[in-house]
């Protein structure tokens, strides 16, 4: 009776252990081909993402072209329900075949160890030796060892493959952003230095300063663009713009624009190579269409800025870039399309660590819409802004230091209004200018002169505070008013140049008008002061040089052999000019 | 249509200051009502008590279960129920040992307030470690419960071999100190083989890992918990301090050698035979490797200094800094991500690069504290393997032992004693 | 032996003391000095973002925890929405061929001329950003990223937290686990 009882409990576990067994297979070949199917799902899950598909990509841009296709819509729209679908269903299955999965395991693991629970091994304590309980330590002391030298040296190993000092600046680093950075970081009010006399620069439309007065030396007098005489080198710009160069060392940039493309472009000084350009795209807040503009003032009209460390660019729609010199882009803005009857022109303005935008719009000073910015340098933030009770205008702000305090000035129609460069307030303001203003003002012999055609030339006393219209207009002449060109102040003389060739001189401190030339040809371009002779460029490329004075007595010509509407650029031996399609550097090589 | 939205653009006055809309909020002529953002809420923070209040359950009933009642089976339903519980309904977080990562960065980092709950998830299972030994090991922990589970063949690792993966623990403890209190990264959760399986998702990597060492369970007993756990090292400690442990046979030990083989941990020694060690050989050894110990804590030291650079690398400020740095000598194309958000916060780089290197500073110290603690434990597990320890019975290594409750089963002692629910395995 | 037993009793009960008052200790200070009640969660600053896309690949989950929110009061309601439509939309419907979510997961509804609303199907929302990217460069910025904490495991270490760029995630009280846009007050 027992010995049937044991059979039977014995021939029941053998039953159970089958049963234990073969779920324990099942349920392992459930889990291996759960996992298959995971990892095959998987892959077309990866597969059909719709983020960056390659087949939608080449789809859309395709459309991009044939805008009006619509059987490429049609499929477009097929192809993106297809790949959502089947990338929702790879995600479902995903969390399905998870939890299958699970289960199976589970039930995998349950099994066998059940299964498991009737193989039990006795133990078999015949066969065992002793163990040598010394060699044993010995043994377990060596891995240990061994062990512990493996750690030590894969630390070493370590060590030395990721030594250096991360995240320090190399000691010769002589990156000029890390520089500035490092500067700002403990001084954020101190001003980029002014160039050193070792290095030249032209850092703004009309040069230091913006009165056109050039202090360079050996400037050359005679050239001829047609031989290649005293040409040191000529480069092409790839698009055009009505800008003129800005330099500083061995960098000349200058911009270029159409209706799609804004460039800032990167001259070496000496060999002309272009050593960079960079786009000014994908700006937030940048308008959608292209901005309207007249042909004759282009999508690049206004000159860019530099301070040494960073190059600043503004263009027809508003777009503001920031590079410094190896071409990387700091930091970009938009201010949108500007309601601007011809196109935005006026060229930045740098102060200290803020870089003025003067940004008037709107047909009439009642639309409010005018402003001045002064944007951070360092990241293109607005510092201050000041709303301008003036439609829009296309003159450049100059910064001037008068009666001990630093003066922004600026022009337009009606007021002529100074600010205090440092927070935008106005400082003194003088209603004269009528018409659409586009010469900038200029200072010299302790006033500030501006002009306009259908206006007059007016001299105003810098001193003043509020309107000063009544009280502070030192004279005013009528004659050889321009409408484009800026006009050049001496401590003597102020001349002012004619689109249409004719150039006047008047005293300084009285106004009273001294003489004026005819010079029978077209001018675009602003004159400029280099030492005592007056260098004026006409719109042929031909520059007339004349002695300071009212008798404009000639020095001499040269000619570029290309059209040229910009202001050139004067440093030390060199002058450089933008032609309608090259970049000119004229002097000797250094 | 453009057209139209270009006068708005240019009519629109583009404020550029900040907070003001580009676009602004329309007025609704018919009322129109706004949607409301939904925030659905966060877990209860009541649950987050009522965790630690299952863990101390947990482990109390854990303590009763291996002590008292001696059950394998009963441990093994607690075993389950915990891997459910712990595992995948909390999804493995927060689990203890993690929590050792949010202990070193709450020493460290001042600003960093660990969370109660937190903490006792920390300490509960040391403190019950100190009391009772290893029991949160045996069936309160997750992990160790879903290698329990699939162990189905257990090899025997050689010992030597053994007793040198040990010293892997403690390296890892250090390591994820070093690396959690300078504010690096939590290596622990980030290299944790088997929570991929309890969120169900992860990484391909993570997943093949974590089945590699599912697969090396089958056959390895609990690889993780011996030869990597961190806080297995110090619950390794805490459990040779405890006040009771686990107990082969609480009554006289017959040496019947029946239970040698009963634990798939290797944690079982056996009685050491009687005049093996001559007195002169084994205290030379030992005072030998005595005199080595603070030399080896200098050297590791030292070297864990060199390697704080290194260790560093793996800081967020660091790689940041390292990148902008790097962002200088590039000539074309755009700046990476992290230079661009850095450029965004308009930070100077030098700040950026003081921040860094202060840091990299208290790695350099913090490499002088992990190379220390390496070489010592190097040092005292040499000098532990020459000590001559005299067993006279069949004892669980008091660290070792997770308190599995497989070797009861075992001892004929254990059968004979009367006590309720004698089961059969 | 009863007297070695009886040291070995001592010896032990010593030691326990030890380790127990180092583990009493050490908690106590712990808890003391640094330990807080609140929980915290994780969140993403949605003022440092800059929309990298991390939020989606980075996270543990197979569909991403973060999902894009959108704060209706600061909303343009415009009918050329950037952060809806792909920059220069072949035309203003909601064709595939127009749409910047690679999911389909922003409805447009018309309200009134010239308005439309925007509403964000989180089920098909993946944190992708690219209209968060859209919205914040051209538009008001009142699509975001945010953390859904009804999704999120909320891991003792956020892996997208380690990957973000910008540093934008933090630790959040568990009570105010959202960090959401306002509009700022006028003037």
């Amino acid at each position: 009776m027992k010995h049937n009882a044991d059979n039977t409990r014995v021939e029941n576990s053998r039953a159970w252990y089958a049963v234990a067994a073969r779920s324990a297979g099942v349920a392992g070949a459930f889990c291996a081909i759960v996992c298959a199917l995971l990892a095959w799902n998987y892959a077309k899950f990866r597969a059909s993402d719709p983020l960056d598909s390659p087949e939608l990509i080449a789809l859309k841009a395709e459309l991009a072209k044939n805008a009006a296709d619509d059987d490429l819509k049609v499929k477009i729209r097929g192809t993106d329900l297809r790949l959502r679908q089947q990338h929702f269903r790879a995600r479902q299955f995903v969390s399905m075949g998870s939890w299958l999965l699970a289960g199976g395991l589970g039930v995998f693991a349950l099994s066998l160890k059940y299964a498991s629970s009737f193989r039990k091994k006795l133990p078999d304590v015949r066969a065992k030796r002793e163990e040598d309980v010394r060699r044993l330590g010995a043994l377990s002391r060596g891995a240990v060892a061994v062990l512990a030298v493996l750690a030590l040296g894969a630390g070493v190993a370590g060590a030395v493959a990721f030594r250096g000092n991360p995240g320090q600046p190399a000691p010769g680093d002589t990156s000029a952003v890390q520089n500035a950075a490092g500067q700002q970081g403990n001084q954020p009010e101190k001003q980029p230095a002014p160039a050193p006399a070792s290095i030249q620069s032209w850092p703004r439309f009309r040069g230091p300063g913006g009165l056109g007065i050039a202090t360079a030396a050996n400037v050359p007098t005679a050239w001829n663009g047609a031989t290649g005489d005293g040409i040191l080198w000529k480069t092409p710009v790839p698009l055009s713009g009505q800008n003129s160069p800005v330099v500083w060392g061995n960098r000349v940039f200058v911009t270029g624009a159409d209706k799609e493309t804004r460039e800032v472009y990167c001259f070496d000084a000496d060999s002309g190579e272009l050593k960079w350009k960079q786009a000014v795209a994908d700006v937030p807040g940048s308008a959608l269409d292209p901005p309207e503009v007249m042909q004759d003032t282009g999508y690049a009209a206004p000159t860019a800025a530099t301070d040494g460390e960073r190059v600043f660019a503004i263009f027809a729609n508003g777009d503001l870039g920031c590079f410094d010199f190896l071409g990387r882009k700091l930091w970009a803005r938009a201010f949108g399309n500007p309601e601007n009857m011809y196109g935005h022109a006026s060229s930045l303005a740098i102060y200290k660590n803020r870089l003025i935008v003067q940004f008037d719009q709107g047909g009439s000073a009642d639309d409010g819409k005018s402003a001045i910015k002064a944007i951070d340098i360092k990241d293109g933030t607005v510092a201050w802004e000041a709303a301008r009770p003036v439609p829009n205008s296309w003159s450049t702000p100059i910064v001037i230091n008068a009666t001990g305090r630093d003066q922004l000035i600026t022009a337009a129609k009606p007021w002529v209004i100074a600010y205090d460069p440092a927070d935008g307030s106005e400082l003194w303001r003088a209603e004269c200018l009528s018409g659409d203003v586009a010469p900038s003002p200029v200072y010299g012999a302790g006033l500030v002169f501006v002009c306009q055609e259908g206006a007059d030339l007016f001299a105003i006393k810098p001193d003043g505070q509020g309107d000063v219209t009544k009280t502070h207009i030192a004279w005013k002449g009528g004659d050889g008013l321009p409408d484009i060109c800026s006009p050049l102040a001496t401590d003597r003389f102020v001349f002012m140049v004619q689109t249409y060739g004719m150039v006047s001189c008047y005293d300084a401190p009285t106004g009273k008008k001294l003489g004026e030339k005819d010079f029978d040809t077209e001018f675009n371009s602003s004159p400029t002061l280099v030492g005592g002779t007056v260098y004026l460029l006409d719109k042929k490329g031909v520059m007339h040089m004349f002695e300071a004075g009212p008798e404009f007595k000639p020095v001499g010509t040269a000619e570029l052999g290309e059209g040229s509407t910009c202001c050139p650029a004067y440093v030390d031996g060199r002058i450089y000019i933008r032609g309608t399609q090259n970049l000119y550097c004229i002097g000797e090589r250094k | 249509m453009a057209r139209i939205l270009l006068a708005i653009l240019v009519l629109i006055p583009l404020w550029t200051a900040n907070g003001a809309e580009r676009f602004p909020p329309p007025e609704f002529k018919e009322g129109h009502q706004l949607p409301t953002t939904t925030t659905p809420p966060a877990r209860d923070a009541v649950l987050a008590y009522a965790d630690v209040a299952v863990l101390a359950a947990a482990l109390g009933l854990a303590a009763w279960l291996v002590l008292r009642r001696r059950s394998r089976r009963a441990v093994f339903v607690l075993m389950v129920f915990s891997l459910l519980y712990f595992g995948f309904y909390r999804r493995g977080c927060i689990c203890p040992i993690g929590a050792i990562q949010n202990v070193a960065l709450a020493v460290f980092d001042s600003s960093y307030a660990i969370p109660i709950t937190v903490l006792a998830f920390f300490l509960l299972p040391l403190v019950f470690a100190l009391l009772f030994g290893r029991v949160f090991c045996s069936s309160v922990c997750p992990l160790g419960a879903a290698q329990d589970l699939v162990l189905f063949r257990p090899l025997k690792v050689p010992a030597w071999l053994a007793q040198a993966l040990g010293l892997l623990p403690y390296v890892y403890l250090g390591l994820a100190v070093l690396l959690a209190a300078g504010g690096s990264s939590f290596i622990i959760c980030q290299y944790d083989p088997f929570v991929p399986f309890f969120r169900m998702s992860g990484s391909i990597h993570m997943l093949i890992l974590g089945a590699a060492f599912l697969v090396l369970g089958m056959f390895v007993g609990r690889a993780y918990c011996r030869f990597l756990c961190p806080y297995g090292a110090l619950l390794n400690l805490a459990s040779r301090l405890s006040r009771w442990r686990v107990t082969i046979t609480p009554d006289e030990c017959i040496k019947c050698r029946l239970c040698e083989e009963a634990c798939p941990f290797d944690a079982i020694r056996k009685p050491t035979p009687a005049g093996v060690f001559g007195r002169a050989e084994g205290k030379a050894l030992l005072a030998g490797l005595i005199l080595l110990l603070p030399v080896l804590i200098a050297a590791a030291g030292w070297l864990g200094n060199m390697s704080g650079t290194a260790f560093a690398r793996s800081n967020n400020t660091i790689r940041i800094a390292e990148l902008v740095r790097q962002d200088a000598q590039r000539t074309h194309g755009d700046p990476v991500n992290e230079v661009v958000a850095f450029r965004k916060t308009g930070r100077p780089d030098a700040e950026l690069f003081q921040e860094a290197d202060s840091i990299r500073r208290s790695y350099m110290r913090g490499g002088w504290l992990f190379g220390g603690w390496v070489g010592l434990v190097i040092g005292l597990k040499l000098i532990g393997l020459s000590i001559r320890r005299t067993r006279t019975d069949y004892e669980a290594e008091r660290g070792s032992c997770m308190a599995c409750a497989r070797c009861y089963a075992w001892c004929p002692q254990e059968h004979q004693r009367p006590k309720p629910a004698v089961e059969k395995q | 032996m009863g007297e070695e037993q009886k040291k070995l009793g001592r010896r032990d009960v010593l030691r326990f003391g030890a380790g127990a008052g180092i583990v009493v200790a050490g908690g106590a200070y712990l808890a003391a000095a640094r330990a807080g009640t609140g929980r915290a969660v994780w969140q993403i600053d949605p003022n440092k973002c800059i929309q990298c896309g991390n939020c989606k690949t980075e996270c543990v989950l197979a569909t991403s925890a973060v999902k894009c929110v959108h704060a209706f009061a600061m909303c343009g309601y415009c009918e050329l929405c950037t952060g809806f439509f792909e920059p220069q939309p072949n035309s203003l419907n909601e064709g595939a061929e127009n749409q910047l979510c690679p999911t389909g997961a922003i409805k447009r509804s018309f309200v009134e001329d010239p308005y439309y609303e925007y509403i964000i199907d989180e089920d098909l929302c993946d944190g992708c950003a690219k209209c968060v990217k859209g919205c914040s460069s051209f538009g008001n910025g009142s699509l975001f990223l945010q953390v859904r904490h009804n999704l999120c495991l909320n891991c003792n270490q956020c892996s997208i937290a380690a990957a973000c760029p910008s540093r934008a995630f933090r630790r959040v009280p568990a009570d105010h686990p959202y960090l959401l846009k306002r509009r700022e007050p006028e003037g």
